[in-house]
């Protein structure tokens, strides 16, 4: 009865009445004061005492304006004399301090009591403490203040729909998404926002899931969905779904989320990944201070560490102890946002072999744009090296016998002439000592012209002889019986180590040669006797042939240049310096390689390797065997 | 039958020379330093053989075998060069020369070719 009993005006008093009443209402816990006409307060019950911590006793005979916050107070006054006054029942809530300093929110019912006469002499005051209830409620309307602000400003789109589907909440992120404006939408079904090939379906599974009797689905659950926008476009979202029960029936809330964007980062994503995964090129990320993060197969593959091993190490386990400075500058360079490409320089592998390797170093930025570490690709680029410097070589070789055949032509006319007159001569000459002479004269002549020879055969590398396939093993025979007579006259032990290694595509009279001219070095090397030893091995595809003295060796730094055309460690007028660049000719011409060890006082071992299929022919017509 | 040869060569060393040693084995040999020469030379007499060397400064041994073969009765011609080798040997021939040789040579070396050359030569003319 918070309203209490209106006393219409002109019924007479009911003082007693009106006492019996408040009675009641006390036992009833609600809030009972009774005033006099000055405000004074005559009654002040046990709930009021509950409610501001007063006792009654404190109070009565004083005016209840004590009771009342100094800012509320004029607004009671008027309550007060207005009721006092026409005698008309009034509802009012304000607020009365308690004793402890705080404030109680007192909802009033007030009635007006007459007395005989028909006066008002008391106002009696019926309350309810409503402090909880407004502050719940306050809580409340802030709450939905805060929801709706974050309906309205929140990126995912928010579509609220009622039973029949038709939009009845459509949000700013809504309507940027689908290009529609709220009050376009509100009202309108579900089907303007969906693609035409999904409309049939998608009331269904709206409607499944409201007979669920789930409340939500969160995002993702949905599956693929469609949007619609104004423009014709379609556009794939994510969806989260919720219902919730109203007066006005269920409602459906959406959640959208375009994710083209993100559909399109993920596939760049992906597409990044199964590039990385799949490059010949190591891709290595690490942090600003060089810690590997990230390792692709291709690091695996050149490095020789598996991703287990190399993550969490540092750039300076893949770097020679040589290359470390330069790695720090790089890094260095890195850090202040500068990138370096194709830089030539050393790698070590795992099982600390050296190799040629080309590093790309780049800066990679977080998200703000921060450098947070660096990209490094790295290329195995030995092979390439080792091409460029059979090319190097070859192209050398082809100047020197350009050179060569201009000296040889220059030389031929000259010589015979020479030839021509000393044999006119000879013819002449009865002297024997004349005559002894004139051979002396015409061998060393015929000695020139057999270095020129020699010279013109190797100028001309791609001479008529045919490849064909023939074993190593016979032409090393081939080769040792031109030096058997010299090797026994200097007591050298000849040993062969040789393996059945299958006949290779090669040119035989070329391959002699160029063995022949190791095999004589090596005698040359013996001149107190030892053990020469010619092997051959097979290997995966190439075959390896060794030929390998006890003699005087090589000091170092003539080892270094032995190939270089004309150079020679031979007595003057005993070397043409020509030999090894000869047998490196021939062995380059079956894209072979040769190198040597040697070792002063110890011997020299020449190893050459011939592969068994060369990348080209190795020039001429083919013939079988 | 004349025994008459003539040598081409820009080296005249090697020309006289030629002529001298082919004169003691009992040719009538003479020099021309140039194709051009050696085709006037050819004009104004007869000769049995002709000598000649590939690369020369104005001229190669292959046109003067040309101009040769050319005329209405052909000169055996044998052509010589610096350091040749199977390749050049067989150009040579397939032009149409009677022989090559490589110098430097001995002239025992030269001395049976001609000598086959001056047979040719009577069998064809």
């Amino acid at each position: 009865m918070p309203r209490g009993s209106a006393d219409a005006p002109g019924s007479p008093p009911h003082a007693l009445d009106a006492e019996a009443a408040a009675a009641i209402l006390d036992a009833a816990a609600l809030l009972v004061v009774a005033l006099d006409s000055d405000a004074r307060i005559l009654r002040f019950n046990a709930a009021c005492e509950q409610a501001t911590g007063f006792r009654a006793d404190e109070l009565i005979g004083k005016t209840v304006w004590g009771l009342i916050p100094d800012d509320q107070r004029a607004d009671v006054e008027v309550v007060f004399r207005e009721l006092r006054n026409t005698g008309r029942s009034s509802l009012h809530e304000n607020d009365w301090n308690t004793k402890a300093g705080g404030q109680r929110r007192i909802a009033w019912s007030n009635v007006a009591v007459r007395d005989a006469s028909g006066a008002i002499v008391r106002v009696i005051g019926t309350g309810i403490d409503v402090t909880e209830l407004r502050a719940a409620k306050a809580q409340r309307s802030a709450s939905d203040a805060r929801l709706a602000s974050i309906v309205h400003s929140t990126m995912d789109a928010i579509v609220t729909l009622d039973e029949a589907q038709r939009v009845v909440l459509f949000n700013p992120a809504a309507e940027k998404m689908f290009g529609r404006a709220s009050a376009e939408v509100v009202g309108r079904s579900l089907d303007l926002l969906i693609p035409d090939r999904f409309r049939a379906a998608h009331p269904e599974h709206v409607n499944r899931f409201a007979r669920s009797g789930r409340t939500s689905r969160r995002m993702g659950q949905l599956g693929r969905v469609w949007g619609l926008r104004a423009n014709g476009d379609e556009f794939p979202v994510e969806a989260a779904i919720s219902q919730t029960p109203s007066e006005n029936g269920t409602l459906l809330t959406v959640i959208l989320r375009d994710v083209t964007e993100h559909e399109r980062a993920a596939e760049t994503a992906r597409l990044l990944a199964s590039i990385v995964r799949s490059s010949q090129d190591a891709i290595i990320g690490t942090d600003l201070d060089g810690r590997i993060l990230t390792w692709n197969p291709a690091a695996q593959e050149i490095y020789g560490y598996s991703r287990h091993e190399a993550e969490g190490e540092k750039l300076a386990r893949l770097t020679p102890p040589e290359g470390l400075a330069e790695l720090d500058s790089l890094l260095e360079k890195v850090r202040i946002g500068r990138s370096v490409g194709h830089l030539e320089t050393v790698g070590l592998r795992k099982d600390e072999r050296r190799f040629d390797v080309s590093l790309g170093v780049s800066p990679r930025r977080d998200g703000s744009g921060t450098i947070s570490g660096a990209s490094v690709v790295a290329r195995d680029v030995s092979e390439r090296k080792e091409l460029e410097k059979k090319l190097r070589q070859t192209e050398e070789l082809a100047s020197v016998a350009t050179l060569i055949t201009g000296i040889a032509h220059d030389i031929g006319t000259p010589m015979n002439v020479i030839l021509g007159y000393t044999g006119m001569l000879a013819r002449s000459l009865s002297a024997e000592k004349d005559r002894e002479r004139l051979r002396i004269i015409r061998e060393q002549v015929e000695r020139v012209v057999r270095l020129i020879q020699t010279l013109m055969n190797f100028a001309r590398p791609q001479q008529q002889e045919s490849a064909s396939f023939v074993r190593m093993e016979e032409i090393l025979e081939r080769s040792l019986g031109l030096i058997t007579e010299t090797a026994r006259h200097r007591r050298i032990a000849i040993e062969r180590d040789f393996a059945q290694t299958a006949p290779i595509r090669a040119k035989a009279e070329r391959l002699e040669r160029a063995f022949l001219n190791l095999l004589v070095n090596a005698c040359d090397a013996m001149k107190e006797g030892g053990v020469l030893r010619v092997a051959t091995t097979e290997l995966e595809d190439a075959v390896e042939i060794r030929i390998e003295d006890t003699g005087t060796g090589i000091d170092p730094d003539a080892l270094e240049r032995i190939f270089e055309p004309f150079y020679t460690t031979k007595a003057h007028g005993r070397g043409s310096g020509i030999g090894l660049l000869v047998t490196r000719g021939i062995v380059l011409e079956h894209q072979g390689a040769i190198d040597v060890r040697s070792e002063l006082g110890k011997g020299t071992a020449f190893r050459i390797r011939l592969p068994r299929e060369p990348a080209a022919a190795a020039g001429g017509s083919e013939s079988a065997p | 039958m004349t025994q008459r040869i003539l040598i081409v060569d820009d080296e005249t060393v090697n020309g006289q020379m030629l002529v001298d040693g082919l004169g003691e084995a009992g040719w009538d040999a003479s020099a021309a330093a140039s194709v051009g020469e050696a085709i006037t030379q050819l004009e104004n007499g007869r000769y049995a053989v002709v000598v000649s060397d590939i690369r020369m400064e104005n001229g190669d041994g292959f046109d003067l075998l040309r101009a040769v073969r050319a005329r209405a009765k052909p000169v055996p011609v044998i052509l010589m060069s610096s350091f040749g080798n199977e390749d050049t040997s067989r150009r040579a021939l397939s032009a149409g020369a009677f022989a090559y040789i490589a110098k430097p040579f001995d002239l025992e070396q030269l001395l049976p070719l001609l000598d086959r050359a001056r047979g040719e030569a009577c069998r064809s003319g």
